[in-house]
């Protein structure tokens, strides 16, 4: 069917030309009546002689290019609306060239697609419109009270002024003392807290609204370390009379630097939520990348499975994308999703059918005649490549994705959408597993594997609960002589058949299922017990362990230490973290003031694996942090690798401007220890010296080195 | 007679239409409909003995739903960053269509415009902060689209620096 049916039928409404070797655009359809609106046309040649849009115009250089190009390509004007007497024109100017010598100009009357965005968009943006009003009255808002109470602690303000200002509000405001009594609320902030009764109950629920939301007193406390407010949007699952969303922003005053007040604001924000999810549902379709969305999605699986014929479901999986968000913005988050989908659709052709099932999450079918696990295999690969290359991000520069991939086919691994769905999933979890940029082809196995998984990470759990696993030491010595200085503990497994599970296959299954935190319990009540028996032998021995990003994020951590301290009648200096330069990308200032406190009673703070992270020096400076453990990568090819020795030295160097101790990890030969000690390194720790050896064994070389 | 093409730019729901509107209609609607796409408006403007017509186009709002397309700036004689003195956030999203602008375009006279000056203003920044951003451009105004204040002056200023 040519585009004179199309039109005739009204399927579309579109006016086609076509551009000439003379560069000339002849139009092919002259009968179309707004055709003369945007071009002057010669009637007898049906040669354009003129452009009378001016958008056209402008666009008609990008064309220009386009046709002029050796390539296939087709470009896109976006919508414009062109004036008219009557009812406006909505545009999209289409330029392509198939790269055969055939190059044309499609003019498109897209009044239906334009109202329909419109009218998706108008929703979704009077909210975000809404929501952005909301942040900037508590700004302006948090702003004046700032200002006000300091005048009232200098007696230039009276107090009646505020509190009458604060009753009329839209905002709900919550003013506590610095002994977190209240000082002045408004009726908003009683409503939203249901604290009519009592000015006690208004406290009482403020304080029980920040414990739900796990604003905890180590966060209250960074802020007023920090000197700095904060701001939020949080979800307020047991608030009295129903959950509701809440735009928070919690701000200290000071005066003279001490603090002074506590400021809350709060406005109830779970009408533009439930209006927003409603826009970005309505028609089933991603607003964002245009693409439809998981119920869409499956509908359309449901057809592709009624036709029999072969094709492969690929779940796209977008790495930690959560940390570009966070690190570079919404925007440049939502822009680089909308530039991901563009290539995967470009990536898989029309014949394919993309949709957004979640935030970071992309779904894909596509017809293969021959479904063999190589060749859906080879195309995952293909998805992931079309997304390798660099991203450039709304003047933020330049960034790089990882992609995770699970794979299912039709017919040989599901019959029908759960099934298949299911199967992807499973297979996307082992690339996740295996790490990053994997692409899994499912197979039977697969469910095998995970419920070798499940039983591994049952076994560890009953390990952890009846105290099997066991704790072995490694001495971190004085380079010099080999002396041990301190120790390492690391947990080891050996399970009831006696079979050995190494540390790297225990280690990411507690991380992965919540077991960390039994895990660090039982470390941290391990290595004090292994503390209080050593102490006969070396009284002042420090013992590090590993600490991991979840439980040094956990409020109770700092208790956790303490109380153990305390069971075992240790010293604290006798303890020693270390945590990987990780831990600091998210939540940077709790985790600051954990440390600053686990530093306060002795305990020493070391930054293991160092110089394989972001190694920032900005947090070096600012973080309470006293030694460097040099990862053991660059200690092992430093015989060879002449980075390293200039990593190492840099390290070392860093180490000394700042007043921190260095270890160097994974020291194996004479060649590394010399090199290491003319860096004036001091500690080290590797099989040059000792391996981890079971407790008894380590106190048998406490002696013997005596 | 002479054109030059005017661009308006800025975040989702600052009033780049309404400034349009009152430019070139001389009316004002309390209701908000976004605008998507690109639409060009004429208006002649006179500076001393000449005569000049403002190509003006207002380009959709960028937000999450739609980016910058540095395209649109093209051929412009000048263009407009519109932010919204009600809510601070529009002026953070302005600088940086402005920064993202200024990558293709570093030589465009650039105007900077604080609408809704009929409102009270919701925002924290001190006159100095908002002195400093205004700095980096041609010319700078407080307009209201709904009185009408500084919209013609806005456009004379413009139409005095590109002809």
């Amino acid at each position: 069917m040519d585009i004179f049916q199309l039109n005739t039928l009204g399927i579309t409404d579109c006016v086609l030309y076509r551009y000439e070797k003379d560069k000339t655009l002849c139009c092919l359809t002259p009968t179309v009546s707004w055709a003369f609106k945007v071009t002057a046309i010669d009637e007898i040649s049906l040669n354009v002689t003129d452009v009378l849009s001016l958008f056209l115009e402008d666009f008609l250089l990008d064309a220009q290019q386009c046709w002029q190009s050796g390539s296939a390509s087709q470009i896109s004007s976006g919508f414009w609306t062109e004036a008219s007497e009557v009812t406006p024109l909505r545009l999209e100017a289409l330029a392509t060239n198939n790269g055969k010598g055939e190059c044309y100009l499609a003019i498109k009357n897209v009044s239906k697609e334009f109202d329909y965005r419109q009218q998706s968009l108008q929703s979704a943006r009077e909210l975000l419109i809404t929501h952005h009003a909301v942040i900037s009255q508590q700004d302006s808002l948090h702003d004046r009270l700032q200002k006000v109470l300091q005048e009232v602690e200098n007696g230039k303000s009276e107090l009646l002024a505020i509190r009458q200002a604060i009753q009329h509000l839209a905002t709900g405001v919550v003013i506590l003392n610095a002994q977190n009594e209240l000082f002045l609320d408004n009726g908003v902030a009683r409503q939203v807290l249901r604290a009519h009764s009592t000015q006690k109950n208004c406290v009482q629920n403020l304080f029980q609204l920040m414990k739900d939301v796990h604003v905890d007193t180590i966060f209250l406390a960074n802020l007023e370390e920090q000197q700095t407010s904060w701001r939020g949007e949080v979800f307020w699952q047991n608030a009295p009379g129903g959950s509701r969303w809440l735009q928070l922003t919690v701000a200290p005053v000071f005066q003279n630097e001490t603090l002074s007040h506590w400021v809350f604001l709060f406005t109830d924000t779970t009408t533009t939520h439930t209006g927003e999810n409603s826009a970005t549902t309505s028609a089933d379709k991603d607003l964002l990348t245009q693409l439809d969305s998981r119920q869409s999605f499956k509908r359309e699986l449901d057809k592709w499975l009624k036709t029999q014929q072969g094709f492969g479901l690929f779940i796209i999986d977008i790495s930690e994308f959560k940390r570009v968000n966070e690190n570079l913005g919404y925007r440049v988050g939502d822009e680089i999703l909308k530039r991901v989908a563009l290539r995967l659709d470009t990536f898989s052709g029309e014949k394919s059918y993309l949709a957004r099932i979640g935030g970071n999450e992309f779904a894909l079918l596509s017809p293969f005649s021959c479904l063999s696990d190589s060749i859906i295999h080879d195309y995952g690969r293909g998805l992931q490549v079309a997304l390798e290359d660099v991203f450039i991000a709304f003047g933020k520069g330049e960034m790089t994705l990882s992609v995770n991939i699970g794979v299912t086919a039709f017919p040989q691994h599901g019959a029908n959408t759960e099934d298949l769905l299911k199967n992807a999933g499973l297979a996307l979890q082992f690339s996740k597993y295996k790490g990053k940029n994997e692409v899994t082809v499912f197979r039977t196995q697969l469910k095998t594997k995970q419920v070798e998984l499940a039983n591994l990470e049952a076994e560890l759990a009953t390990a952890i609960k009846n105290n099997k696993l066991t704790i072995h030491l490694q001495p971190i010595v004085d380079l010099s002589c080999g002396d041990t200085l301190k120790c390492e503990a690391l947990a080891r497994w050996t399970n009831d058949e006696g079979k050995i599970i190494p540390p790297d296959v225990f280690i990411p299954i507690a991380e992965k299922s919540g077991l960390i935190f039994a895990l660090g319990d039982w470390l941290l009540h391990s290595v004090c017990q292994t503390l209080k028996e050593l102490s006969a032998y070396a009284p002042n021995i420090r013992i590090a362990m590993n600490i991991s990003g979840r439980q040094i994020c956990d409020p109770d951590f700092l208790t956790k230490v303490q109380d153990a301290i305390a069971y075992y009648g240790i010293s604290a200096s006798q303890l020693a973290i270390e945590i990987t330069e990780t831990v600091f990308i998210h939540r940077t200032n709790t985790v600051a003031v954990t440390l600053a406190s686990l530093r306060a009673i002795g305990i020493t703070i070391s930054i293991d694996d160092f110089g394989t992270g972001f190694s920032s020096l900005e947090y070096l400076k600012r973080l309470p942090i006293d030694e460097l453990k040099i990862d053991r990568s660059f200690v092992r090819d430093l015989s060879v690798n002449n980075d390293d020795k200039v990593i190492i030295k840099a390290i070392i160097g860093l180490a000394e401007n700042l007043g921190l101790n260095v270890v160097a990890e994974g020291v194996e030969s004479d060649e590394q220890q010399h090199f290491l000690l003319r860096q004036n390194c001091v500690m080290a720790q590797g099989y040059l010296f000792n391996r981890p050896m079971p407790v008894q064994q380590f106190i048998d070389s406490l002696i013997a080195q005596k | 007679m002479i054109q030059k093409k005017i661009c308006l730019l800025g975040p989702t729901g600052v009033g780049k239409t309404s400034l349009v509107r009152q430019f070139v209609d001389g009316i004002f609607s309390e209701k908000y409909l976004t605008t998507i796409g690109v639409k060009i408006d004429k208006k002649q403007v006179d500076i001393g003995d000449k005569s000049l017509q403002l190509l003006v186009w207002d380009i959709e709002g960028v937000d999450r739903y739609c980016g910058f397309n540095p395209r649109y700036l093209r051929g412009a004689a000048a263009f407009v960053i519109v932010v919204d003195q009600t809510r601070s956030q529009s002026l953070l999203e302005g600088m940086d269509i402005f920064a993202s602008a200024r990558e293709s375009y570093p030589n465009t006279p650039a105007f900077f415009v604080v609408n809704k000056s009929d409102l009270p203003s919701e925002w924290y920044w001190t006159k100095e902060e908002i002195k400093e951003r205004q700095s980096r451009f041609t010319g700078a105004f407080n307009t209201s689209a709904k009185t009408g204040e500084n919209v013609e002056a806005l456009f004379q200023m413009i139409a005095s620096a590109v002809v």
